[in-house]
């Protein structure tokens, strides 16, 4: 009878470190596969799409603004615009922005990350809260009636999808078991992250880019 | 060589549990500090009972050191995994402190990442908690094969002993008759 339970003790002993060694090994693979999917940065080539578009946008946008003049011969909500499209402009081209990105560098998920918070704290508190959201509001002026529900809107989508990619970079800081939410938190997505911060200062450089059009053809007589 | 090995994975398993317990204490007193928490008031139970694992396997290992405990001390296996349960929990530590990739190690600007740790103390407890287990098993496995060693050794001596007293006995006897032949000639 002792022998009997002697061997039962050292099976279940055995069976228990069996268990504590299948999970410490399990453990120890995925947090090293972890550490190895968020340790891989992405290259920022010296012909990155988004940062040359981006670049091209700021260049037109300054054009138009430099050809805006003489703001005595057209209505005050024209000149009212120019003055926000040129603090605007400035925001989009300031430090942490895409503009001054470097290129041919590697970004870890904390610089694309200060590149999305940069985004919303300049671009979108400064920029669209200050200077442009009037445009949402019951007075917006008769000459942007048209456009802006495109540009309340385009703010909603750009701001969402920000979000969206600064909280995929926050949640590389824990996960979960394998099953296929995890999958995607441990999976590294800081490409497309950056993707979708780059994207976002694209669509509201078109936004600034489009008004900044309007008000240089009414000054052509154009409106 | 494996049993150089036993004991150089004995040696380090008890350095390693020794030296994460401190680490993990470090860890814990910085969240709670953040969190505005007190830990020897009402936080004190949760504060345990992240350290309890740790501390219920250092008894245990000083028990084993202490008695000898040659179940434990010799199982290639334990020592292993336990070895490995160490490394793991190390691994944990490393992460939390130096892993600059993981955005909230930047965020709360204290150089520990707090979530991660926060993510990987069940594990952990449940890997400890399943250590002292197996370990005590040992003891127990140990201490019920050294009785079965005892009792085998007590019947084997008695045996001997009877052994030897019947041929004591069978060598008088053999003595007196002899004495008697040689009277009787």
């Amino acid at each position: 009878m002792k022998k009997f339970i002697r061997e039962y003790i050292k099976i279940i002993a055995y069976t228990a470190i069996g268990l504590a060694f299948f999970m410490t090994s399990f453990y120890l693979l995925i947090n090293y596969y972890h550490q190895e999917e968020l340790s891989r940065p992405i290259y920022i080539s010296q012909n990155d799409a988004n940062y040359l578009s981006y670049k091209s946008k700021l260049e037109e946008i300054d054009n138009n603004l430099k050809s805006f003049h003489n703001p005595g011969s057209i209505s005050d909500s024209y000149y009212v615009m120019y003055n926000k499209l040129s603090s605007c402009s400035s925001i989009l081209k300031s430090e942490g922005t895409l503009a001054t990105l470097k290129l041919d560098t590697y970004y870890k998920p904390y610089d694309v990350y200060k590149l999305g918070s940069t985004f919303q704290s300049e671009v979108l508190n400064k920029c669209w809260a200050i200077h442009l959201s009037y445009l949402t509001s019951d007075k917006v002026p008769n000459e942007f009636l048209e456009v802006a529900p495109y540009i309340t809107n385009s703010v909603d989508t750009i701001s969402g999808q920000t979000s969206f990619a600064l909280e995929e970079i926050q949640n590389n800081s824990s996960y979960f078991y394998t099953t296929n939410i995890t999958s995607s938190t441990i999976r590294n997505y800081l490409s497309s992250d950056y993707t979708s911060i780059a994207k976002s200062y694209n669509q509201f450089a078109d936004i600034i880019l489009t008004l900044s059009k309007q008000i240089n053809e009414s000054n052509n007589g154009g409106m | 060589m494996l049993k150089m090995i036993n004991k150089l994975l004995y040696i380090l398993k008890n350095i390693m549990l020794i030296g994460l317990l401190i680490s993990t204490i470090y860890i814990i007193i910085f969240m709670f500090q953040r969190l505005e928490k007190e830990i020897f008031g009402a936080n004190f139970l949760e504060f345990l009972g992240v350290v309890a694992p740790f501390l219920i396997l250092l008894i245990l290992y000083i028990i084993n050191a202490f008695l000898n405990q040659k179940s434990v001390k010799n199982c290639l296996f334990y020592n292993i995994t336990s070895f490995l349960v160490m490394v793991t929990i190390a691994f944990f530590c490393y992460r939390t402190f130096m892993d600059q990739n993981m955005y909230l190690w930047h965020h709360y600007n204290y150089g520990i990442n707090f979530t991660y740790f926060a993510d990987q103390i069940a594990p952990l407890k449940v890997m400890l908690y399943v250590l002292a287990f197996a370990d005590v098993l040992l003891i127990v496995y140990g201490s019920l094969e050294d009785k079965e060693i005892e009792v085998s050794k007590t019947t084997t001596d008695k045996k001997r002993k009877k052994e030897h007293d019947s041929f004591d006995l069978d060598d008088n006897k053999t003595r007196q008759i002899k004495k008697i032949d040689l009277e009787s000639e």
